[in-house]
């Protein structure tokens, strides 16, 4: 076991010398500096290659590369050309809130997903199986800005109920940043909630025809401890794996909903950096996700591994 | 301190909110606004989200009133010497810095050496100046020729001649000063980049008595508590002006101002600010060669350009003076023919004799400013009915800035520009200032040169005119016309206004 751990986390190492050194191409290599943009519009170029040579951008690309590479070996991936904050807590500033949205989202979607399915399931082939999925279909189709945006529109604008946009920590009380979050939360969640509804169903279903719920149906037990007990606790597997395994792309789902309610996160951070070619924060940015990322499915092999005795391939 | 005071303005809008109209003494304002500004230091950048920023919280010793005239702010005088060489400005006595450091001649001429080495203006103009200190409140510029408009190149607006402690202009980072401390009506309480700017009200703040007027004058805050909130999103900042978020919302798309007016509790600022237009490659391609760009100045029809982009008429005009109306000084309508001319037989004749060969003509445009964008689709297909082939090259706004810098990579690209206070300084005239797009016309040179070092007023209107219509016939760029920029306000907001940039010092909330 632990020998094949070792090996994994070995694995990670040319994964991310790859990530790093794509980023470090695609964001040296692409047009547009830092320099022009901090000076504006209408600066002349003299003041923008001696910017450049002030910010070191003028060095050999891979000299550059090299000293980045190095710190980063060190765990310093450098500072922010705009904030001079360094790009390590610039990181965390922004993962926080984006990290609080697909947490919210995730629920909501659960909250509203599982008993969806269960009800669909239940009810196959009724007409409340076929509005529940056409909901979930529907839920699919719409794009989480235009979901956002009609959310603001009823929520905040009409009833005035929840802030528009915007963000607060949670320093500030958990009910302040829940009340910031709600919105963005369900338009992401929905998403998510259409998803699940219908792994829910699936999985339901084919629960329901096992023979022991028939047996526990037959024992005369309650309908409603034999959904509960019986089908759901068993269905869960596949439910729970299909939560797991789109948590990261509700990350990366949440930079759309992120822009529509102004919330400072890191789908935020990158586009704002993007922008304005702020290099060492688009480079440890992206490498800290792609690290996370690699973490996140090395852990979820793991425990396959532990689940799974078949899975350790060192056997 | 910080934490609580934002939590309590968090409750308190929530508050206002959750309750509609929640009548007491308002002491705080939100502004949502647009763009992420590349820079605080006014003496660095020249894109104007820097100086609406940086106005509120940085002072020059003189600066512009609303008709673009200079009026003193932290100096208390200014002698000029009989040669018109040597201005001896003396400053105000009893300002201090938002760190509680008064203001010395130290800092003064520290922050003008820095300014006029950062500045495209003043270098074009004041090179050969220098900044010296003469006494603790005193400080002497001294210029190589007499330059009778030298006080409106100090004054200027854009890329300001803002005043810091001199110990920051001395270790400030390449990238500019990190640390906000100036004179002005605001002092930075707390900038998260990116996301909100908390302007409080400077205690201390030593304001002139002279009724405001544009950037000059007066500046007394009826609020505590400024919040510039960034954000990006049109349809948000839409969105939570309407809801009561925010109280001034900034450069709206102008599809929402029915929207806006038609609601009763909130009201829009619209104002002439800048003109649109495109520029010429003419260093390199097709349009070095003048026949073409006449060609393309007689092709266009800029009402419906103009109405593309702005979607209603009430919020542009078309102008072609280098000067804006409000200008009444420089302002006129020389070399009118030969603006918004429509006239297709016209432009298809000066092509005929033009060295155009049908190549294709790469418009540079960023979505990143959608007036640029809208004006540039209609532009494209005013020029193909002639048989111009003009292609769009849309690009994100840093790309097309280092594009705009090759000579080779462009023919033609969307920009717009805030009225220069003195228009013979606009950055695209003199072949000096080597502006993207390359004007190369010695006789404009001529004129600009002259018309600087002309005493007289009269004449100088004279040469002005003659290089007004210069610039129509050379056309360096085309003006599509002028526009104003659609902000939507709360109705109880007063004392908002724009000059160039955006004016929160007289600011306050009505009952």
């Amino acid at each position: 076991m632990i020998q094949y751990v070792v090996k994994r986390i070995l694995s990670l190492v040319p994964v991310l010398g790859v990530v790093a050194v794509v980023v470090f191409a695609l964001v040296h290599l692409s047009p547009g500096d830092p320099a022009s943009v901090i000076l504006g519009p209408d600066a002349s170029a003299d003041d923008i290659r001696q910017l450049r040579d002030e910010l070191g951008l003028n060095r050999p690309v891979p000299q550059q590369f090299a000293s980045w590479l190095g710190n980063a070996l060190t765990g310093d991936l450098g500072t922010s050309i705009y904030s001079g904050t360094p790009v390590t807590s610039v990181f965390l500033d922004y993962f926080r809130p984006t990290l609080s949205l697909a947490i919210f989202a995730q629920i909501i979607g659960i909250l509203v997903a599982v008993p969806m399915g269960v009800f669909a399931a239940l009810y196959r082939g009724k007409w409340m199986d076929g509005a529940l999925m056409s909901f979930a279909l529907v839920g699919i189709s719409v794009p989480s800005f235009l979901m956002g945006l009609l959310l603001i529109l009823f929520f905040a604008v009409f009833l005035n109920w929840l802030p528009v946009a915007g963000y607060a920590p949670l320093s500030e009380g958990l009910g302040t940043h829940l009340e910031y979050l709600l919105l963005p939360a369900i338009s992401l969640g929905f998403i998510q909630a259409a998803l699940i509804t219908r792994i829910t169903r699936a999985a339901m279903l084919e629960v329901m025809n096992n023979a022991y719920v028939k047996t526990a149906r037959a024992k005369g037990l309650s309908r409603a401890t034999v959904v509960i007990k019986h089908t759901l606790r068993n269905a869960f597997i596949p439910i729970l794996e299909i939560i797991g395994q789109t948590f990261t792309t509700l990350i990366a789902g949440a930079v759309v909903v992120e822009f529509v309610f102004n919330i400072p996160g890191l789908g935020q951070l990158i586009v704002n950096s993007v922008e304005r070619r702020d290099f060492p924060v688009i480079q440890g940015t992206v490498l800290l996700v792609a690290f996370g990322y690699v973490l996140i499915n090395l852990f979820i092999d793991l425990i396959y591994g532990v689940v799974d005795p078949r899975v350790r391939l060192d056997q | 301190m910080t934490k609580s005071l934002k939590t309590s303005a968090a409750v308190m809008a929530l508050a206002a909110m959750a309750g509609g109209a929640f009548a007491q003494d308002r002491t705080e304002v939100r502004i949502a606004y647009d763009t992420i500004p590349p820079s605080i230091d006014p003496h660095m950048s020249t894109a104007y989200a820097t100086m609406d920023f940086a106005a509120q919280i940085f002072e020059p010793l003189v600066t512009l009133n609303a008709d673009y005239e200079p009026e003193l702010v932290l100096a208390e005088s200014i002698d000029v010497s009989e040669d018109g060489k040597t201005y001896t400005i003396t400053l105000r006595e009893g300002v201090t810095f938002h760190n509680g450091e008064p203001l010395t001649a130290d800092d003064a001429v520290a922050s003008m050496q820095r300014w006029k080495e950062r500045s495209i203006l003043a270098r074009g103009t004041l090179s050969d100046a220098t900044f010296e200190k003469v006494d603790d409140m005193t400080l002497a510029l001294k210029l190589a020729e007499p330059a009778p408009l030298t006080l409106s190149v100090i004054g200027n607006p854009m890329q300001f001649a803002g005043i810091m402690p001199e110990e920051i202009v001395a270790n400030a980072p390449a990238q500019g000063v990190t640390e906000y401390v100036g004179t002005g009506p605001y002092r930075v309480e707390n900038w998260d980049t990116d996301q909100e700017m908390h302007l409080a009200k400077f205690e201390d703040y030593s304001s002139l008595d002279t009724p405001p007027n544009g950037l000059a004058g007066a500046k007394e805050p009826g609020v505590d508590d400024v919040y510039m909130e960034i954000v990006t999103d049109d349809s948000t900042r839409v969105s939570g002006l309407r809801s009561g978020q925010y109280d001034i919302a900034l450069r709206l798309p102008h599809d929402n101002a029915d929207q806006i007016v038609n609601d009763e509790a909130l009201k829009i600022f619209a104002e002439d600010y800048a003109f649109l237009g495109m520029f010429f490659n003419k260093k390199h391609g097709p349009f070095s060669d003048i026949k073409l760009r006449q060609a393309v100045s007689a092709a266009l029809n800029m009402e419906e350009i103009l109405y593309a982009s702005l979607g209603n008429d009430r919020f542009f005009s078309l102008e072609h003076s280098l000067a804006a109306p409000s200008q009444v000084l420089w302002y006129n309508d020389a070399g009118e023919e030969l603006y918004n001319q429509d006239d297709a037989d016209k432009a298809r004749r000066l092509i005929e004799e033009s060295s155009y060969d049908g190549e294709e003509l790469r418009f540079l445009v960023s979505r990143a400013y959608p007036l640029h964008f809208y004006a540039a689709i209609v532009v494209q297909q005013q020029l193909q009915e002639v048989g111009l082939n003009v292609e769009l090259a849309e690009y994100d706004w840093a790309t097309l800035l280092e594009y705009r810098a090759d000579p080779e990579a462009w023919d033609l690209f969307a920009s717009e520009f805030t009225f220069e206070p003195t228009p013979i300084n606009a950055i695209f005239l003199h072949s000096k200032n080597e502006y993207a797009g390359w004007t190369d016309s010695p006789e404009i040179d001529r004129l600009v040169e002259e018309i600087r070092v002309t005493e007289d007023q009269d004449e100088a209107l004279e040469l002005f005119k003659e290089l007004q219509t210069e610039v129509m016939e050379y056309a360096p760029y085309i003006r599509y016309g002028n526009y104003k920029p659609l902000h939507g306000l709360a109705e109880e907001i007063e004392g908002f206004t724009v000059s160039n940039n955006i004016i929160l010092s007289n600011l306050s909330v009505a009952d």
